[in-house]
């Protein structure tokens, strides 16, 4: 969170986090494609290995204001390959909600589940408390074949007690429900701090 | 000069992105036992980077890499002339894409 006094707002930093491939820039450019150009920044792309890193902010006038500033949200997702760990705690450095971005596909839980652990281990490091950090799950490509059931994605993941949304983001299915989610959340949050 | 510390205590990326994102107008020079750097901030933009004898963004890139080290934060000379403009952050995260992308 960084409050701008000067500018009367609050940036507040949302991360998408997941495994590559998993969703998480197409769920970015969904709702960049949806934003009004007058409320949003530029899109800033990275190209990384198989995916690429996507950031943009915009001002969210529907959730009201926190302290008399105006919420400015901040997007971002992070590469999902492995070794990009130096970049994903980068990115999580400040964050005020993470959008966790599930692959449904069965040969992806082991990835998933990797890419969880990372998140966690990198938010501990960074000083967030797990137990009041706003993080929301999207359970994302149900449309494809070779998904596991909702069930069992929860029995393989350690994702009980999050806000958890279906989803199939290339259509734009799921993808505001899980982005309003992680916004109450989050500003929930900013209302308790500021 | 109105902040000085160590990267020990502030990470090169963490320093660049509170400066920049209070909109600052400074210098930072930073220095370890055999190389120093020079980074100018304008209104949360990067004007100007050397680090190590090298310019530009790779100056940022290279200044990443450094775990220590010791700096302090000055005001911007005035009338000083920019070399680039960058915006931070995608050059901060380059330069973690970058590093990953080495140690794979």
């Amino acid at each position: 969170m960084f409050i701008n006094w000067s500018q009367g707002e609050i940036n507040l930093k949302i991360v998408y986090y997941g495994a590559g491939m998993s969703g998480k820039t197409t769920n970015l450019q969904f709702i960049y494609a949806r934003t009004p150009q007058k409320l949003r920044s530029q899109l800033i792309s990275l190209k990384t290995h198989q995916d690429r890193t996507l950031l943009f902010d915009f001002l969210q006038l529907e959730v009201g204001q926190v302290a008399n500033l105006k919420p400015k949200f901040k997007l971002y997702t992070v590469p999902g390959q492995v070794y990009y760990d130096t970049s994903r705690r980068l990115i999580l450095q400040g964050a005020d909600g993470v959008v966790f971005v599930v692959d449904s596909q069965a040969d992806r839980m082991d990835d998933n589940a990797e890419l969880w652990r990372s998140m966690e281990r990198h938010l501990v490091e960074l000083g967030y408390d797990l137990k009041t950090f706003p993080i929301v799950v999207q359970i994302n490509k149900r449309d494809v074949p070779n998904t596991l059931s909702i069930p069992e994605i929860r029995r393989r993941l350690p994702i009980k007690g999050y806000p958890t949304f279906e989803a199939v983001a290339i259509k734009g299915y799921g993808v505001f429900d899980t982005l309003k989610a992680s916004m109450s959340g989050v500003i929930a949050a900013a209302h308790q701090a500021v | 000069m109105f902040l000085q510390g160590s990267f020990n205590t502030i990470s090169v990326a963490a320093l660049i992105q509170t400066l920049c994102h209070e909109r600052r107008s400074v210098q930072i020079e930073a220095w370890r036992t055999d190389a120093n750097a020079h980074i100018c901030l304008s209104e949360g933009m990067i004007i100007a980077a050397k680090c190590e004898g090298i310019e530009g963004p790779d100056a940022i890139y290279k200044l990443m890499s450094w775990s220590n080290g010791l700096f302090r934060v000055g005001q911007l000379p005035e009338h000083f002339a920019p070399t680039m403009a960058a915006e931070p952050e995608g050059l901060l995260l380059e330069a973690a894409r970058q590093r990953d992308e080495l140690m794979a």
